[in-house]
């Protein structure tokens, strides 16, 4: 197939620069890694409270976390999916007195939030795989 | 030798570490204080047993999170 060239124009300004001003490759810029706890990937933190979501390969799913003291924490799940009703851990999940939440319950506590909310977030990944 | 991070979930602290063949998970977790921890590749992957050794399973460079233990499951 033919190909036509329609017409030719300068590349933006930001482009250009990108470029180094010229072709060829741009430099290399250097990312730095990030030392940050996991729970910040998806909450906020406010005092005692974290808002946010447990993430999983099948949804994200809100949570709420009331830190007492590091090692202890209670942690919520809003609306928590089918699959994890029908998991044998959900007798683990305790209704809230406010409609739609559940307190989940440690048999072993986590040291501290972000390994409490991959625990979680490894039951439901659990829930929804068997 | 080949070189892995370690990355505690709780504190975001990478630790970088220098591995050789045999070394195990609880040698890696010995040596960095983190014996109350296990380790995974990644938050949604399984953990490694302490005994199992890493430097056959991780290319250099790799990144391992350490967590702590816990369960889900009737408050005692």
């Amino acid at each position: 197939m033919k190909l036509t060239l329609v017409s030719t124009r300068r590349a933006p300004q930001g482009v250009r620069r990108l470029g180094g001003g010229g072709l060829g490759h741009a430099p290399a810029l250097t990312v730095r890694r990030q030392n940050r706890p996991y729970w910040m990937n998806a909450w906020t933190r406010s005092g005692h409270e974290y808002r946010g979501s447990y993430q999983t390969p099948y949804g994200a799913f809100v949570g709420w976390i009331y830190e007492r003291t590091p090692r202890e924490a209670s942690f919520y799940i809003y609306q928590p999916p089918d699959e994890l009703r029908r998991h044998a851990h959900w007798s683990c999940f305790q209704p809230h007195s406010t409609p739609g939440w559940f307190r989940i319950h440690m048999a072993e506590r986590p040291g501290d939030v972000s390994s409490g909310i991959i625990t979680i977030e490894r039951v439901l990944m659990d829930a929804f795989e068997s | 030798m080949k070189q892995i991070s370690i990355v505690v979930a709780g504190s975001g602290q990478i630790h970088d570490v220098k591995i050789e063949p045999g070394t195990t998970v609880g040698d890696v977790l010995e040596e960095l204080n983190l014996s109350d921890y296990l380790l995974s590749r990644g938050p949604k992957e399984p953990f490694y047993a302490k005994a199992d050794t890493l430097y056959d399973k991780l290319d250099a460079g790799e990144k391992l999170f350490a967590s702590t233990k816990a369960e889900v499951g009737e408050a005692a």
